[in-house]
């Protein structure tokens, strides 16, 4: 049965009515799927870019996950901004690898905060991370600087 | 390694995850917190900078969520979290689908101990009133042997209960007479010995040389006589007569209720076109089915006798009731999974929740399918029976069953998800919007299975409290018992003459203040409910219809039956108690609601007999746990003799006595008669109200289940919508609206969805009532308690389309204007 088929039963009488009234208070929060965005622009980068670049912020000392946000804001000058429903499930998620470790502790305003470190697994993966996004890089690179050359 | 080892064996038991749960919370918290500071910073008021970090951080409860979700291992699990309005959505229908097919296995499709049940049907046949009743006349059931062209198999039955008097001590036992072809018919083979052939003769031979033949059940044989082989050619008694033990029925069998021995049918006996004691079941041959034989027999009624037949399934005689109930129950799931269904199939093509439903279908198909085996081991041989009168027991059991089968199916769902996990990830049950928008059908088809239990319940209780208000009015301690003197043995003027000696026995007992008799007729019993209004000749009156009592002279004022006009039979001499009659209220309403019925005649439709009204007494219940008042007529039992009469004895003694001297009284009368146990006559309204009860008690389980899967549904979806509420919150504020006004509007989400599925519910039950062939069956009406919460979830409806609309909401977000409200906030 075609598909259309389908669209039309659901479109007709009642259903149209309900899907009406159910459409309108389904709009609830919209996608969070972006991992970080550029300029306002939503980007999709590899996957596994955001872990090299939380590895890389935590490499430079202890933070917590809102100075890991600010810190990679601020180096990349505002061009890449991280949203915090991508960044804390990564933390987490590298943490669970055992690339990085977390004690809680006080904030500089004397909060309760949760500092994350680099591991020395996470020292051999950011290596590997950054090796990796070198290679890619570099290729990208090649691919749009080479010139093209026609039969 | 070591740290996915660490991981793997990680604690990861409730009490550690909540914790956990709390330190994510904790550290979201803290980053919000440093959120406002910086907002602060740049000049914002404390609250517009707590308002918009929250708008800037988003769904916390999301992140904290997927950030849970990281450290669950298990892919199930996973799942479970992460989709948690499918999988209680998918788990809860999975539940339903097994109490509906566990509840149907159990009361219809039970396990067939014969041949070709389906073929089986019970025969009506018309009175003239128009109502039909299946019990018949050896005439009746000679006609409906010689129907050659629709069934090809017709068998007569007719119950009895007796004493046996075998190896052991007499006791009671249930007995049949059978129509010789009864066991040839059902294709049944005997344990041991012979059954009936079609050769046995119709008259039980008096001469004790050649004692008629008795088969046993299987079960009476066993207990009685120890199983031995030896049994076949001994002889016992029945009501005093003998029999000669020929065959031994196995316990495999059961047409109808139990019954411990058979015996051939004695038409001599029975008059032949008067007398209707007799259940009448036929087969219907090959390429008739029960609406096409009914059609047949209408359109042929006067063609070759007056009798208007009519056929009814088994099935459907048993369960029928239960049937209706179950069916729309279906119906509902049904259409549910259809609109399920479809919504799947046109949004998630290639996602596995149509998979879901599919195994959600089939593992209840399997376990419905197993049951048949399971159920004699689990509810043990009674499961045989057609299910009716739910025992504790029963009851216990089908309880353990379902939720036997719900984790049968719980658990070949955990399977189905690992399967599904393994091969699409599981990235297909996050899909935001489209999957929230799946979750709301799914909380609107709850909410509608929902309320259609409610409703079931709200009927259940208000039956229950009709009954305790009205039902238990009967204000007596007078002990009752029923008496039982065979049918073998004696016409009913001997019965009635053994009655008559059973009460002077009694008056010689001091210890017995009163006694009197009664035997109730229900209204489907007996042709002599059908009464007509003198002055109205020719014409049934259209209320007519009665319950019919024969009373002894002293039974009204034994029970405590207050006369509210006219007279009682005491007040009046021997020869005017039999032409007189005194009705209930109800039947005085129903007759001559204008006016005083005393001193008018009715007649019976059968005898003719012309009766006059000489009292009218108050409704009230004295045996059956009716849920309203039926009318109902007295009559002197002297006049009319008495089919299953049962005792009322007030007496200050305690029951043993009153029980003993019962014994002493029917013995010293004939030993043979048999009586029920002395009960109080209250009590055995009590036992009657007990199916009602257990109805109330499973459908308010039932009720209060799903308004808990609903809950839980509501609360994950009115979660998932909190940031439209922010959005609208902040964007309300940003106009100026009052604090209390915010407090309003934020209630309106949730008010939203419970309006929304309030009302879907109530337009699926609409839907689907109009499509039921009978109309509405009484039972699960939408009645007055059902009407309540219709209109609530209206009169909420209502309010919330005149408010301003989530529509609006979403065409605001999308405005331009809108995200510089933000950023202003």
């Amino acid at each position: 049965v075609p598909a259309s088929c389908y669209d039309v039963l659901w479109e007709c009488r009642v259903f149209l009515i309900l899907q009406d009234w159910f459409g309108a208070m389904l709009y609830s929060s919209t996608s969070n799927t972006r991992e970080y965005s550029m300029g306002g622009r939503s980007t999709d980068l590899v996957q596994g870019t955001l872990d090299m670049l939380i590895l890389k912020t935590l490499s430079d000392g202890s933070m917590h996950g809102h100075a890991v946000m600010q810190r990679i804001q601020q180096v990349s000058e505002n061009v890449l901004t991280i949203e915090e429903g991508s960044l804390y499930p990564a933390l987490h998620r590298i943490e669970q690898k055992g690339w990085i470790a977390s004690e809680w502790g006080r904030s500089q305003n004397n909060r309760r905060a949760k500092f994350y470190c680099l591991t020395k697994t996470g020292k051999r993966q950011l290596k590997e991370e950054i090796s990796l996004w070198k290679r890619l890089s570099d290729a990208t690179g090649r691919v749009i600087d080479a010139k093209v050359e026609v039969a | 390694m070591l740290m996915r080892l660490k991981n793997i064996f990680a604690d990861r038991s409730p009490r550690k995850m909540r914790q956990h749960a709390l330190e994510i919370e904790a550290e979201l918290e803290f980053h919000i917190q440093l959120r406002v500071d910086d907002l602060m910073l740049d000049g914002m008021p404390e609250s517009a900078a707590r308002a918009k970090a929250k708008l800037l951080f988003g769904d916390k409860e999301s992140i904290r969520e997927r950030c849970l979700l990281v450290s669950e291992n298990d892919p199930v699990r996973r799942l479970m979290r992460q989709g948690s309005n499918i999988s209680m959505y998918a788990l809860g229908c999975a539940l339903l689908i097994a109490i509906l097919f566990l509840s149907y296995a159990a009361l219809i499709q039970r396990p067939s101990t014969f041949p070709a049940p389906g073929h089986w049907n019970l025969v009506y046949h018309q009175m003239p009133d128009e109502s039909f009743s299946h019990v018949s006349t050896l005439e009746q059931y000679d006609l409906l042997s010689s129907e050659n062209e629709v069934f090809d198999r017709v068998t007569a039955a007719r119950y009895e209960t007796a004493t046996l008097k075998g190896r052991g001590p007499a006791r009671k036992i249930r007995f049949k007479e059978v129509s010789k072809n009864y066991f040839t018919a059902h294709g049944v083979d005997a344990l041991y010995g012979d059954l009936f052939s079609e050769e046995v003769s119709d008259v039980i031979p008096v001469a004790s040389a050649s004692l008629p033949p008795v088969i046993l059940s299987e079960d009476l044989w066993r207990s009685e006589y120890g199983g031995a082989r030896g049994t076949l050619g001994e002889v016992l008694e029945i009501n005093g007569r003998s029999f000669q033990i020929t065959g031994i029925l196995p316990k495999s069998f059961q047409m109808f209720s139990p019954t411990d021995v058979f015996i051939p049918l004695e038409r001599s006996k029975y008059n032949y076109s008067e007398q209707a004691s007799f259940l009448i079941a036929a087969r219907l041959k090959n390429g008739f089915k029960v609406s096409s034989a009914n059609a047949f027999f209408r359109d042929r009624v006067d063609a070759r006798h007056s009798f208007v037949w009519m056929l009814r399934s088994i099935s459907d005689v048993y369960a029928g009731p239960l049937k209706k109930q179950l069916w729309l129950y279906l119906m509902v799931l049904g259409l549910t999974g259809l609109a399920l269904s479809m919504r799947a199939s046109t949004r998630f093509r290639d996602s596995g929740i149509l998979s879901i439903f599919a195994a959600n279908v089939l593992s209840a198909v399997l376990a419905a399918s197993a049951i048949p085996f399971l159920a004699p081991i689990v509810l043990g041989p009674e499961s045989r029976l057609f299910i009716l009168e739910i025992s504790p027991a029963v009851f216990v059991s089908l309880l353990i069953g379902t939720l036997a089968i719900s984790a049968l199916i719980l658990g070949i769902q955990r399977l189905w998800f690992s399967v599904l996990v393994r091969f699409h990830g599981t990235e297909w049950t996050n899909r935001d919007t489209s999957v929230r928008e799946w979750t709301s059908w799914s909380v609107a088809v709850m909410s509608a299975v929902c309320l259609f239990v409610v409703a079931l319940a709200f009927d259940a209780v208000k039956s229950e409290l009709q009954f305790r208000s009205e039902g238990a009015n009967l204000d007596t301690d007078a002990f009752v018992t029923s008496l039982h003197f065979g049918a073998i043995e004696g016409s009913q003027d001997h019965q009635f003459a053994q009655l008559v000696k059973v009460g002077q026995e009694l008056e010689k007992h001091e210890t017995l203040n009163a006694y009197s008799v009664a035997s109730f007729i229900p209204d489907d019993r007996t042709e002599d409910r059908i009464i007509g209004v003198v002055g109205t000749e020719g014409a049934v009156h259209p209320k007519a219809s009665t319950h019919l009592a024969k009373i002894g002279t002293d039974f009204l004022s034994l029970m405590n039956i207050s006369i509210t006009e006219g007279r009682d039979f005491a007040q009046l001499s021997k020869d005017e108690r039999a032409g007189a009659v005194i009705i209930n209220q109800s039947l005085a309403t129903n007759l001559w609601p204008d006016q005083s019925a005393i001193g008018k005649q009715i007649r019976t439709m059968i005898q003719g007999t012309q009766l006059t009204v000489i009292g009218v007494v108050e409704d009230h219940v004295t045996r059956h746990a009716s849920t309203k008042h039926e009318p109902l007529m007295y009559v002197w039992f002297w006049r009319y003799g008495m089919l299953s009469p049962a005792f009322y004895i007030d007496s200050d003694q305690d029951v043993k006595v009153v029980s003993a001297t019962m014994r002493e009284v029917v013995n010293a009368v004939n030993a043979e008669i048999a009586f029920t146990p002395l009960t109080r006559a209250g009590y055995q309204l009590s036992v009657n109200a007990r199916r009602l009860r257990l109805r109330t008690v499973l459908l308010t389980t039932l009720a209060l289940l799903m308004l808990i899967l609903s809950v839980s549904a509501f609360r994950g979806v009115v979660t998932s919508s909190s940031r439209l509420s922010m959005d609208r919150l902040v964007k309300l504020r940003s106009e100026g609206a009052s604090t209390i006004s915010l407090a309003t509007q934020s209630l309106f989400p949730g008010i939203r969805w419970l309006g929304g599925g309030l009302l879907t519910g109530i337009m699926v039950i609409c839907f689907v009532f109009q499509f039921l062939p009978d109309g509405i069956p009484e039972a699960v009406s939408p009645g007055e308690w059902t009407i309540i919460p219709s209109v609530l979830a209206i009169v909420v409806a209502a309010v919330v389309f005149s408010s301003r609309t989530v529509r609006d909401a979403i065409e605001d977000s999308a405005d331009p204007a809108f995200q510089q409200v933000h950023d202003i906030v």
